[in-house]
């Protein structure tokens, strides 16, 4: 199968300072990709260097390479990304509130994507605006278009959101934890819409979050960031099942669950994700991992595949919790 | 737990000013005009007429030359004595009047913004009244009704200052209450005038550093304006705005009596108002819009 | 179970006498805006008692008024109405130096670690301001006072140099945690304490005020929208929606037996890991505060509402051993 993203070792700077590390990975037509991982990872900035938005102080370095269908956007101008953005692939933000102009009713900020990227007129594009505002669940639709963003709630704007990056039928979307700002009521709406609206429009999903439940609910493959790196990449429910590097188990771990008996301590990881300034020469994971060597320290691990279609950067990788005692750098079994 | 703390990253704020390119040439023009004021009147003297007011009448409106660089006015005046002289003049006046009007003005904002309801209502209304009245003009009926000379000259730019203090102080501690460390300090038990001196005021202050020099700006400007109407500082001393008053009849026939008090006024306002912006910009970089 | 007084909790609550107890307690902000003033009801008719030394969780959604309640809890929001008493005194009216005494006792734990800390101090008087105001350290016994408070908190003793910025996100929650444990508080209110932190610093920090309140003999009132960490640090939990307690019993009863609609369906709703299908989401929004729906203020997203839930609001009354307002259950 042709991947529609193709992502190669890619590197991202701000001013300066290496944030992102080498990352590869790649999306499947009408696939989910998770990007997972905490603050500081480098999980957004991959998602803004895929979409050519980071801001002034941010770079992607040369040698870097990321394939839209086929199409390297790395190094493209300006004004060649534009041409790409919005209409081949959209990205939504967490915080919808902030990424829609106050000034304007909904139905004026859709029906304007629109007429940009389809040429539509002006009124056949509104009637696009009303349709793609009831293809994202809004009720009403008509009376709608008419109100500002300020006088809908939180779901409804990310709704608006999502209208408008589907405006021309993008083949990718880009989720930047969409549902993080929204109650758990809205959440699981806003995932459902996604996965629905991926079934019709057949759209790739690369969704970035932090909250592995969201993750195992939509996503077909996920990939574990640490500190501006891919540290394991594999199907989402064997991931889940069977985490091989011990920040996935770790981290999986520390989510709370019901019903947990509050005389034993919560699974914890301790110390914190190191800033790009302070990233150890070996393993970046190495400080706070249980297993680690003092070879792990010296030598940072390679991303391979250890089992078929999972890979993960660990030289001592965990099989069911047990971590493998000799650094086997070849693949096993 | 191991806990590792980065060190410190501060850069004083000075450092920070030099690196940005137009407040580092707000620096050099305001650290020029403080360097005249201070050091200048030793460095012209020497003969007779390095003091200012000394007039000799053989020797007016002189054009550059060795002894008179730039020349003398009608009085035989040395220029470049008044000029590096009045440097004295223009600084104290406006930095003592926008030192006045930012104390009080921090205080009066600081007291209404914390305080709120009828206090603030009061305060804002003498405010508005104030402000209502174009800050030339105000400054001009004070030194009207209180008789010219410094004292009375700095009273009437520190009011015209004062009411723009009082606002930025307060909208900046209308800011600062709603944040969750000033009710963390509430919710601590500590005494209402220690939260506003401790944990309010200071981190409301931002606003207020950025406005003091584009005010010692204005207020050059200000001072120079009602010198040159003639209402600033006593004849004979040599205040740049007097001085530009003094050559005006003169402006056809030895303009540079004019131009040189136009320059060292020009050369002040925009050291300050460079200075100003460029603590703008190193306070919050967000705002910086070249650099 | 008797009821010993009306309106009083009759689930879970132990037998001595309440650290904390709220009757009628309610809330209004008033907002002026362009078409005059709103009264905004953020919280109303709250009946509360709290047993020293347990843990109350309240869950509910984005402005339903649950850190509304926990801050009028420690006198940070007044009430409009109702009544508050803190070990037998009442504490509603308090004002000035008697309400500054009280706060030693009160304290609040800030959701977001970075704003709640003054980032013009270092750690030393961030932790040791408010011990001296109270007198309960000099100048010379503060740097004792501020070490033992970091060291309780699994921080360094070298912290008290450092400002705010210095550290990270899960360290500034233990210094704001420490500050709030310095002044040797009975109750604490922790608002959202965990949910500006990364999921691997999040159970750090949850241990953490575990441990303290059984070394301390804390009394909590545990305030956060995720379900399973309430359940886990709570012994009673409370669901509340619209300004309303709707729901609240022992953290079995809402985990294992819940009756009301709303908390089923939050239940369901919590993404949990490994389970592929969402459960079937609550349809609509949150209604806005300022309009409630007339009867039942869940009716409007409620799958088994009914007629009569539009007529009259349901009080909360003891269904399967904890307290339930529905008509239906």
């Amino acid at each position: 199968m042709t991947s529609l993203l193709s992502v190669r070792d890619l590197r991202t700077a701000f001013n300066g300072q290496t944030v992102l590390d080498g990352v590869d990975f790649d999306l499947h037509p009408g696939k989910t990709l998770g990007l997972v991982g905490e603050s500081g990872s480098g999980k957004s900035v991959t998602a803004l260097s895929v979409m050519g938005l980071l801001d002034r102080n941010g770079k992607v370095l040369p040698g870097s390479s990321i394939k839209l269908e086929g199409q390297e956007l790395a190094g493209l101008s300006e004004r060649g990304l534009r041409e790409v953005r919005g209409k081949r692939m959209a990205m939504i933000f967490q915080e919808p509130m902030s990424s829609l102009n106050p000034v304007y009713t909904v139905g004026d900020q859709v029906a304007e994507t629109v007429r940009k990227h389809l040429g539509l007129s002006r009124r056949a594009s509104r009637e696009r605006a009303v349709e793609l505002l009831r293809m994202v669940g809004i009720s009403a639709p008509e009376r709608r278009v008419t109100e500002y963003p300020h006088q809908l709630s939180g779901g409804m704007r990310q709704r608006v959101m999502i209208a408008i990056a589907i405006s021309a039928d993008p083949a990718l979307l880009i989720a930047d934890e969409p549902t993080t700002a929204l109650d758990v009521t809205i959440q699981g709406q806003i995932l459902a819409l996604l996965k629905e609206l991926q079934e019709r429009l057949n759209m790739a999903i690369l969704m970035i979050t932090h909250d592995l439940g969201v993750v195992s609910q939509i996503a077909d493959d996920v990939a574990v960031m640490y500190a501006g790196q891919i540290i394991e990449r594999t199907e989402a429910q064997r991931l889940v099942g069977n985490p091989a590097h011990p920040y996935s188990r770790g981290l999986l771990a520390s989510v709370p669950r019901l019903g947990m008996d509050r005389n034993v301590p919560l699974p914890s990881i301790p110390g914190s994700v190191p800033s790009p300034a302070d990233w150890p020469a070996g393993c970046r994971f190495a400080d706070r991992c249980e297993f680690a060597t003092p070879q792990c320290r010296e030598k940072p691990p390679l991303l391979i595949e250890r089992w078929p279609g999972h890979e993960v950067a660990c030289d001592h990788p965990l099989v069911d919790g047990v971590p493998t005692p000799e650094p086997a750098r070849e693949v096993v079994s | 737990m191991a806990i590792e703390v980065p060190v410190a990253r501060r850069t004083s704020l000075l450092r920070a000013l030099w690196r940005h390119r137009s407040s580092k040439v707000g620096l050099i023009l305001v650290g020029f005009t403080l360097f005249v004021a201070l050091i200048g009147p030793f460095l012209v003297l020497g003969n007779a007429s390095s003091d200012p007011n000394y007039q000799n009448l053989g020797q007016s409106l002189l054009g550059s030359s060795g002894s008179h660089w730039l020349g003398t006015d009608d009085l035989g005046r040395d220029e470049l004595v008044r000029m590096v002289n009045g440097a004295r003049y223009t600084l104290i006046m406006a930095v003592a009047a926008v030192t006045i009007a930012a104390v009080s003005g921090l205080i009066v904002g600081a007291v209404s913004g914390y305080a709120g309801g009828w206090v603030d209502l009061v305060i804002q209304r003498l405010v508005d009244i104030i402000l209502s009245f174009p800050g030339f003009l105000l400054a001009l009926a004070l030194v009207a009704i209180l008789g010219t000379g410094m004292t009375n000259l700095i009273i009437a730019v520190a009011v015209s200052a004062f009411p723009r203090f009082v606002r930025v102080t307060r909208s900046g501690v209308l800011t600062v209450m709603q944040l969750p460390y000033v009710e963390a300090a509430r919710s601590q038990g500590l005494p209402p005038l220690r939260i506003l001196r401790k944990h309010v005021v200071p981190n409301a202050l931002g606003a207020l550093i950025v406005q003091t020099p584009l005010e010692i700006g204005s207020a050059v400007l200000t001072g120079a304006g009602l010198g040159f109407l003639g209402l600033g500082v006593a004849e004979p001393t040599p205040e740049w705005g007097a001085m530009l008053g003094d050559g005006r009849d003169l402006l056809f026939t030895n303009p540079t009596l004019v131009t040189y008090p136009g320059i060292a006024i020009f050369i002040a306002i925009l050291g300050f108002n460079l200075l100003g912006d460029g603590i703008r910009d190193v306070l919050d970089p967000r705002h910086s819009t070249s650099r | 179970m008797t009821v010993t007084e009306p309106g009083a909790p009759t689930t879970g609550v132990p037998s001595s006498a309440p650290l904390l107890k709220a009757r009628g307690a309610s809330v209004e902000f008033t907002v002026r805006g362009r078409r005059g003033k709103t009264v905004v009801p953020a919280v109303q008719d709250i009946d509360l008692d709290i047993a020293p030394g347990e843990t109350l969780g309240l869950v509910g959604e984005s402005g339903c008024g649950k850190s509304t309640l926990g801050r009028a809890l420690v006198r940070l929001a007044d009430l409009t109405r109702g009544t508050l008493e803190f070990q037998g005194t009442q504490i509603g009216e308090l004002k000035g130096k008697p309400l500054r005494d009280l706060r030693r006792d009160l304290q609040l734990v800030f959701q977001d670690p970075m704003s709640s800390l003054n980032p013009r101090m270092k750690v030393r008087e961030l932790i040791g301001e408010a011990p001296l105001v109270h007198g309960l350290a000099t100048k010379d016994s503060l740097d004792d006072l501020v070490a033992t408070a970091l060291e309780r908190v699994g921080m360094p003793r070298s912290a008290a140099d450092r400002y705010p910025h210095q550290f990270s996100g899960g360290q500034r929650q233990r210094i704001g945690i420490a500050r709030a444990l310095a002044l040797e508080p009975k109750f604490i209110v922790a608002d959202e304490p965990v949910s500006a932190l990364d999921v691997s610093v999040q159970s750090q920090v949850v241990n953490l005020l575990v441990e303290l309140q059984r070394d301390l003999g804390l009394t909590y009132l545990f305030v956060a929208h995720d379900l399973a960490v309430v359940d886990y640090v709570s012994d009673r939990v409370a669901v509340m929606y619209l300004g309303r307690i709707v729901e609240i019993g022992t953290d079995e009863d809402i985990r294992e037996r819940p009756r009301h609609p709303y908390t089923k369906a939050l239940l369901a709703a919590a993404p949990e890991i490994g389970r592929t299908e969402a459960a079937a989401p609550l349809a609509g929004d949150v209604p806005s505060v300022v309009n409630p729906p007339s009867g039942c203020p869940f009716r409007t997203r409620c799958p088994i509402a009914e007629p009569q839930c539009a007529e009259s609001r349901p009080e909360l009354r003891v269904v399967d051993g904890h307290q339930v307002a529905c008509h239906l259950v």
